[in-house]
This record gives C-alpha cells, sequence and structure tokens, in this order.
C-alpha cells in the first residue's frame, strides 16, 4: 500500500473513531443471485413497502420477463448478460467490504490525479459504505427544508409522500417501456424523491452525495424529480471519478416532471468501471412552459445505452440535450436523445459530441417526433464525432418523423478526425504529439464542457486528458 | 398458365423466408403490410399503349408486361431469367420472388464509348410484373441508361424490378429511372451497384406516380478513386407513400460516395427515408455525404427521416443532414413582390428545391427528361 492511501484510511478510521460514521449491520440483507418472485417478495419485506408497491413490482416482472431483448436494433452484446448470476438486491450494509488493497492501482492513480478529496475516495472506491458529507452541506440542507423542498430516497418518497408521489411515479416511464425499464420497476432501491413547492427556485444544485444514510448509487436507482409551477432546480448524479464496482448490470429508472413554467437540469456524469453494463432509462415530462434540459457525460463502462427524452405535452415547452460520450478499448457508448413534440410551439435541441478512442465505439441514436395538427414545433439537432485511431468506430442512427408544413427540423452530423495540420501547428509551437491531441481533442468538446457545472467541468477536462493518455504517439 | 405464388416454380429460398414485418428494424415506419404480395399471380399478357416522345440518340426498348415487343442494339441481350437479387435492406422474400418468378429483362453489356439505351416497361394487369436489368460496364466504357415505368390504363399492378449495375475500371456511367405509375400500383425496386477501381456512376430515380414503392439502393464503391452518386426526386401527393432505403457501402481506401434525396409532400403524401453510410475498417480517405431534404407543401404530410452512419476507419470525411420545413415566408414575399402570387411562388420555389437534383445529372438530355417529369406532376397537383 502507497503512503497515499495509507493516509486516506487513516482519515477514514479517524473519522471513524470519533463517531462520525454510522456504518449498518454488515451482510444483512441480501437476496441471493437470480430473479424470481420471491426475490421480490423478499425486497418489498425488507423495506417494508406497501402492499401496491409489491403488487407494482410483481406486475413489473411479468412484463420483463415477457419483453425480448432489443437485439432486433441494439448490440448484441446485450445476449451477455446473464441475468441468473446477478444479485438483485443487496442493502447498504451487504455490500461487499473492500479493503484498500483489493482497489486495482490504477483507479487509486486516478484519484490522484482527478485531485479528487480524499474524504470522497474511500466512498468511490467501495471501501466505505457512506459518503459523509453532513458536516459540509447541512446549511444547504436546512435552507432546502425550510422552503419546502422534499429530498429524500425513493423508499421513503413512496411511503411517507406518497400523495405526492404516487400520481407521478411510473406515468413518465411506463413499467412496459422496454424490458429494462420493467426490469428496474420489478427490483428497484435506490435513487432519490425530489420536490420542489411552487415558484421555489433552488440556488444550489442537488446531488445524491448531499442524502445521509441511504443507498447512493443503487445498481437499480429510481428517481422521480417533481418541479411544481415557477420552479427551478438543478440536480447532479454520478463524479467524473471511476466509481469502483463489482456488480455488473446498472439499469437506472430516472423520471422528470416539470409542471408550468417550471425548469429542471438533471447532469449526469458517468464512469462505471468497464466491466459495467449501463442500461438507463431517463424521460422527462414538460408541461406548458417548462424546460427540461438533460446534460450527460459518458466516459465509463462496458456497454451504456441511454437515450435521455422530453415529451413537450405543454405549448413552448422546451426540452434539450447535451451529450458528451467517450469510448476507449472494449467500450460501447450508445447514447442519444428522444424529442417528442406533443403541443405547439414547443422546440427541442439535442447536441452530442463524441469521441472513439483505440478500439472504442460510440453510437447515437436519436428520434425525433412532430406528429399531426401542430404549428410551430421547432427541432435542431447535431451529432460530431471525432475519430482518434484507425480502429474507432463511430455509428448515427437518428430518425426524424414530422406531420405537416408548420414545423422546421434540421439534423447535421458530422464524423472527422484531428487533421494532421493542426498538430503539426502545434507541434511546431513546442507541444508534444499527446499534448496537442489532447488540447484538439478539448477544444472538439468545449463548449459543450463549459454546460456542467464548474467543479465538474474542470475534472472532466483532466479526466479527458487521463484517458486519451496512451493513445497516441 | 402463369404459376401462382403459392406453387413457384423454384422451391426453396422463397418458401422459407418471411413476408416483412414490423420488428425488422428495416422497415420502421414503413407500411410492411404492403409488401406482403401472396396470392397474387403475375400479370397475363401487356397492352399498348401511348409511349414518350423518343430521346434523341438513345435506342429504345419496349416491353409489355414480360414481352419485348421492340428494341435491338448489339451491346443488349435478353435474360429470360432473374439474374437473381438479394436484399440486404429488409426484403430478402421479395427478392427470392424475383429469383424465381422473373422472366425477362435485359443485360446491356457496355464496351464502347456512347451507348445510350432507354427501355419503357408498360405494364397493365391486376398481377406482378417483374423485370430484371443488368448493366455491366467494361474498362474505360462509357454508358447512359433510362428505365422508365408507365402503366397502360388503370389496372393495379405491383412492379417487383430488381437491377444489378457493374462499372469496371475507370468506366463511366449514367443511369435515371422515371416511375410514373398510375395511383393504384405499386413499384418494388431493389437497385445493387458496384464500382471497381477509378469508376464513375450517377444513379438517379424521379418518382411520381404509383400509391406505394419500396425502393432499396444498395451501393458499393470498392476500387479506389470510385464515384457513386446517388439522386432522387420524390413527389408524393395524397394516396402515396415512398418508402426509401439506401446504403453507401465503401469498401476500399480513397472512395467517394453523395447521396441527395429531395422530397416535396403534396396533399396527404408521405416519405420514409433510411440511409447509411457504412465505411469498412481500412477504408481509409472515404468521402461519404448524405443528404435528406423534405419539403412540406401542406399540413397533413408526412416526412419519416433516418440518416445513419457506421463508420470503422479514422482518415475519413462523412456527414449527413436531414431537414424538413416548408418554403419560407421571406422567399414568397420576395417573389410577390414581383407580382407573381403567392400559389405560383410556392409552386415556383418547390420547382426549385427539386431541379437542384436533376442539375447533378450532369448530361443535358437526361436532366430534360427528369424535368418533364416533375414539371407534369406539378401541373397535375396545383
Amino acid at each position: 500500500m502507497n503512503s497515499e492511501t495509507a493516509t486516506v484510511q487513516q482519515v477514514a478510521l479517524e473519522k471513524d473513531d470519533v463517531g462520525n460514521f454510522s456504518y449498518p449491520e454488515k451482510h444483512k440483507y441480501d437476496a441471493g443471485y437470480g430473479l424470481t418472485k420471491d426475490t421480490i417478495d423478499y425486497i418489498s419485506k425488507v423495506k417494508d413497502e406497501p402492499a401496491w408497491v409489491n403488487e407494482f413490482r410483481h406486475k413489473a416482472l411479468e412484463v420483463f420477463e415477457s419483453k425480448p431483448m432489443p437485439t432486433n436494433w441494439a448490440t448484441e452484446d446485450l445476449d451477455n448478460i446473464e441475468f441468473d448470476k446477478i444479485r438483485y438486491y443487496l442493502s447498504d450494509g451487504a455490500k461487499p467490504k473492500r479493503s484498500w488493497d483489493e482497489v486495482p492501482p490504477e483507479v487509486l492513480e486516478t484519484f490522484d490525479r482527478l485531485g479528487v478529496p480524499e474524504q470522497e475516495r474511500a466512498f468511490l472506491a467501495g471501501v466505505e459504505a457512506q459518503y459523509d458529507s453532513e458536516a459540509a452541506y447541512s446549511n444547504v440542507k436546512e435552507a432546502l427544508a425550510e422552503e419546502g423542498v422534499i429530498f429524500v430516497t425513493c423508499s421513503e418518497g413512496l411511503k411517507e409522500h406518497e400523495e405526492i408521489f404516487r400520481p407521478w411515479f411510473g406515468k413518465v416511464i411506463p413499467t412496459g417501456d422496454n424490458k429494462f425499464s420493467a426490469l428496474n420497476s420489478a427490483v428497484m432501491s435506490g435513487g432519490s424523491f425530489i420536490y420542489i413547492p411552487k415558484g421555489v427556485k433552488v440556488k444550489h444544485p442537488l446531488q445524491a452525495y448531499f442524502r445521509i444514510n441511504s443507498e447512493n448509487f443503487g445498481q437499480f436507482e429510481r428517481t422521480l424529480i417533481i418541479a411544481d409551477e415557477g420552479s427551478e432546480v438543478m440536480y447532479m448524479e454520478g463524479c467524473t471519478a471511476p466509481k469502483f464496482e463489482t456488480a455488473t448490470l446498472h439499469s437506472a429508472v430516472v423520471e422528470l416532471v416539470a409542471m408550468k413554467g417550471a425548469k429542471i437540469q438533471y447532469v449526469t456524469v458517468q464512469n462505471w468501471s468497464s466491466n459495467v453494463y449501463n442500461l438507463v432509462t431517463k424521460r422527462g415530462l414538460a408541461h406548458e412552459d417548462a424546460e427540461i434540459r438533460w446534460i450527460d457525460c459518458n466516459i465509463g463502462s462496458r456497454l451504456t445505452m441511454k437515450y435521455p427524452g422530453v415529451i413537450m405535452k405543454g405549448e413552448r415547452a422546451r426540452g434539450e440535450v447535451v451529450s458528451i460520450a467517450l469510448a476507449n478499448d472494449g467500450q460501447h457508448q450508445d447514447t442519444g436523445a428522444k424529442m417528442i413534440h406533443a403541443a405547439n410551439h414547443t422546440t427541442s435541441n439535442v447536441v452530442s459530441k463524441s469521441i472513439s478512442v483505440g478500439e472504442g465505439r460510440s453510437t447515437y441514436r436519436g428520434q425525433v417526433h412532430i406528429p399531426k395538427h401542430l404549428k410551430g414545433c421547432k427541432n435542431n439537432t447535431e451529432c460530431d464525432a471525432l475519430l482518434i485511431n484507425p480502429k474507432s468506430r463511430t455509428d448515427t442512427y437518428p430518425a426524424i418523423s414530422v406531420k405537416g408544413n408548420q414545423h422546421v427540423t434540421q439534423h447535421e452530423a458530422s464524423v472527422s478526425q484531428v487533421s494532421e495540420e493542426m498538430l503539426f501547428y502545434m507541434q511546431q509551437r513546442g507541444l508534444n504529439e499527446a499534448q496537442a491531441m489532447s488540447l484538439a481533442v478539448n477544444g472538439f468538446i468545449n463548449d459543450l464542457v463549459s454546460e456542467f457545472p464548474m467543479e465538474y467541468s474542470v475534472e472532466l477536462k483532466r479526466l479527458i486528458d487521463l484517458e486519451m493518455e496512451g493513445s497516441v504517439g | 398458365m402463369p404459376a401462382t405464388l403459392e406453387s413457384p416454380p423454384v422451391k426453396g429460398k422463397f418458401d422459407l423466408l418471411d413476408w416483412p414485418v414490423r420488428t425488422v428494424e428495416n422497415w420502421r415506419f414503413g407500411s410492411w403490410k404492403e409488401a406482403n404480395l401472396s396470392g397474387l399471380e403475375p400479370a397475363g399478357a401487356g397492352k399498348s399503349g401511348d409511349l414518350p416522345a423518343e430521346v434523341d440518340g438513345f435506342t429504345r426498348f419496349v416491353f409489355e408486361n414480360g414481352t419485348l415487343v421492340s428494341g435491338s442494339h448489339p451491346q443488349v441481350s435478353e435474360l429470360n431469367q432473374s439474374f437473381g437479387p438479394e436484399s440486404k435492406l429488409g426484403s430478402p422474400k421479395l427478392a427470392a420472388l424475383h429469383e424465381a418468378q422473373s422472366k425477362h429483362g435485359l443485360k446491356i453489356s457496355a464496351s464502347g464509348e456512347e451507348t445510350a439505351i432507354e427501355i419503357i416497361h408498360c405494364v397493365s394487369g391486376d398481377g406482378l410484373v417483374m423485370p430484371s436489368l443488368v448493366i455491366e460496364v467494361a474498362a474505360k466504357a462509357n454508358v447512359r441508361v433510362i428505365e422508365r415505368f408507365i402503366s397502360v390504363g388503370s389496372d393495379a399492378t405491383t412492379v417487383v424490378s430488381a437491377v444489378d449495375v457493374k462499372l469496371n475500371d475507370g468506366a463511366e456511367a449514367k443511369y435515371l429511372v422515371t416511375q410514373e405509375l398510375n395511383l393504384a400500383s405499386k413499384l418494388i425496386r431493389l437497385a445493387d451497384s458496384c464500382l471497381e477501381g477509378a469508376s464513375n456512376a450517377t444513379q438517379a430515380v424521379i418518382h411520381s406516380g404509383a400509391k406505394w414503392v419500396r425502393e432499396e439502393t444498395y451501393s458499393t464503391v470498392d476500387g479506389s478513386d470510385g464515384k457513386s452518386h446517388i439522386l432522387s426526386v420524390a413527389l408524393p401527393g395524397t394516396g402515396q407513400e415512398f418508402d426509401q432505403r439506401t446504403f453507401q457501402h465503401h469498401g476500399a481506401r480513397d472512395t467517394f460516395s453523395d447521396l441527395l434525396f429531395k422530397n416535396t409532400l403534396f396533399g396527404k403524401g408521405k416519405t420514409i427515408f433510411s440511409g447509411l453510410i457504412f465505411v469498412d475498417e481500412g477504408a481509409h480517405g472515404t468521402d461519404a455525404y448524405q443528404t435528406c431534404r423534405n419539403l412540406m407543401m401542406t399540413d397533413e404530410c408526412e416526412a419519416h427521416s433516418m440518416p445513419g452512419l457506421e463508420i470503422n476507419a479514422d482518415d475519413v470525411k462523412c456527414s449527413h443532414g436531414s431537414t424538413s420545413a416548408r418554403v419560407s415566408d421571406e422567399e414568397i414575399f420576395y417573389l410577390q413582390a414581383r407580382g407573381i402570387d403567392a400559389k405560383s411562388a410556392r409552386s415556383l420555389v418547390a420547382m426549385g428545391f427539386s431541379i437542384e437534383v436533376i442539375e447533378k445529372f450532369d448530361d443535358e438530355t437526361l436532366e430534360a427528361l427528369a424535368l418533364d417529369v416533375v414539371q407534369r406532376k406539378f401541373e397535375s397537383v396545383s
């Protein structure tokens, strides 16, 4: 163990000594391998859920089992998921505890180079079950509570705030939407429930970190955010540092509801380790004059399939997806956007940039739908792909349906590589080839990176440098 | 006695395959039910109809359904069976149907300069007409081909046409298809082309008639410096649906392809465009472009576009674009200010929109012919 990690562990221990950490009982709840009706009953029992939730889970299981794998359009790598070998529920206490010795040295090095605060490292590496953020953020939490903001786990939400939770739960993404949303509905655990009351504008971005004593990054997390009339909120999930994981399947469902004039921004930075299947369904419902923005960055995982969507249900609603994907050796980033225009004068914008390094593959899949008898809908889609090495791969599969002549849509995609001239120019000015490449790549995504909150964008740039390392020269 | 589909002369492939179904990705948004031709029998003897004016410099061949009634040329031979088309874009059953049942067609083996052939298919009867066309262009040879589909009378004829174009090193081909079937008929067209060496092909289609068209264009550029241009003008009105799927395959270094499809939609017209640029591993230096533009003339028309890219090499320039919009108010205002009424102004702008594709033929004879088809369609809808 190097001195750096020793210090981290020491810090963690010291904190424990003074009683700042509360560990749940170890290995308390484990639903075992495989998925049956009993697994679901077990989860419901452990979580002490109301009957309607248990019933909801059982119905979802039936749907999951009846739906075929979407390999008619998606990658066949999906067939490699062994559903019988997955543990569908482990409560915090049952998460396998790791020692620092088990954490791969490259992960530790990455923490170092990204400048991740030491307190966070222990949590990210899975050495600690929770990340203690109470002290740092208690002021924020207090302020939120005063304004009537509800920010709890999904399990708490469905039990304690049923009157707000239930009318919207499963409404934006019905169980039967796709095979993996059904799987999530059957075995969901973790995730957040957020309610922003009318007119409240939350100043600070909310992060899953803030929540105390909760399952943070669940395998099957379920998040529901409701922004009431005229409110505003930004939510951030994930982090730029690699999250070391042994579980191989992550299937989350995120539903956003923006009432009249509300604004929701949902920021994701995904950096799962490269053995993880990350199959996520995310969709928002925007009422009159509301705005939903998905800001998405995918760097990790083996296969990510994620197409954040916005249903623009009210007039003048607005939807936006801004996405960055980086696919390295052995990775497939299959991301995109779905824009469903369901009212007059709704506008949507999709900007997607992907970088394929080594043998990485990045895919954009998009859908824009403008049905009959609407007026003044506008969509703009731009996807740009950058290929770094001769075996890098990129695909683009958009689908745009327009009915009627009162709309404007445009779609544009380009594929390019960093030009020799550009590299030569920079090398002449004293940069080596790798530095020049990194500068060019950062330039390619620069305008999107600036959409992320400041601390994220700084880390993102460093992270991309890190990923690019060794791919050139 | 013509054989029915229930007892085709060549058993096997056709019987084993299924008619298209909704879940096949290549039929997304498409009317897959229209492609189910079970129960249809080949149309009987054809009728003669009014033929369009002769085209200067072209040798004319006329088919009435399955019978060649006129035409001869030293470089053209008659086919009495299908060349066996393949469908890589969702219709293997239809390709197998053609393979099993096509009994007529032409093979053009162009070997000199200035070979110019015009083929007219006069179709009639409520049945199947399944012509074949093979165009083989020898090294450094040059050919121009016009293929026209015309209905005689108002029967609901189903045309299943298969085309195979092959260009050798240094060859050049210009191939224009005009489709002016009646609004009860259907056309299924499977068009493959393969460019070897530094050859140059321009393939264009003008779709004016037919109730339903399914067209699968598969272009392979397998030789360095090969250039493939794929063009289409489609003008669907109420009761018409054009479903076009394209594939631009780049299998060698330094290859070029450019696709431009322009649809002008009237009434309740519907179009589906699905295109894919596919660059093989190692096909560096590829330049590939794909553009699909939809001009929406009414509030009831419907356009679906699926422009796609699959790129497996890094030193490439590829782009695709797709737009859907109507004629802008500024353009109308500009023309109105010059004394042209709004209706004529709209049609003028729309014509200009199609003409941009036609100008890319770079051949005055073909351009004039295409323009004539487009103009007649505009007159009939306005």
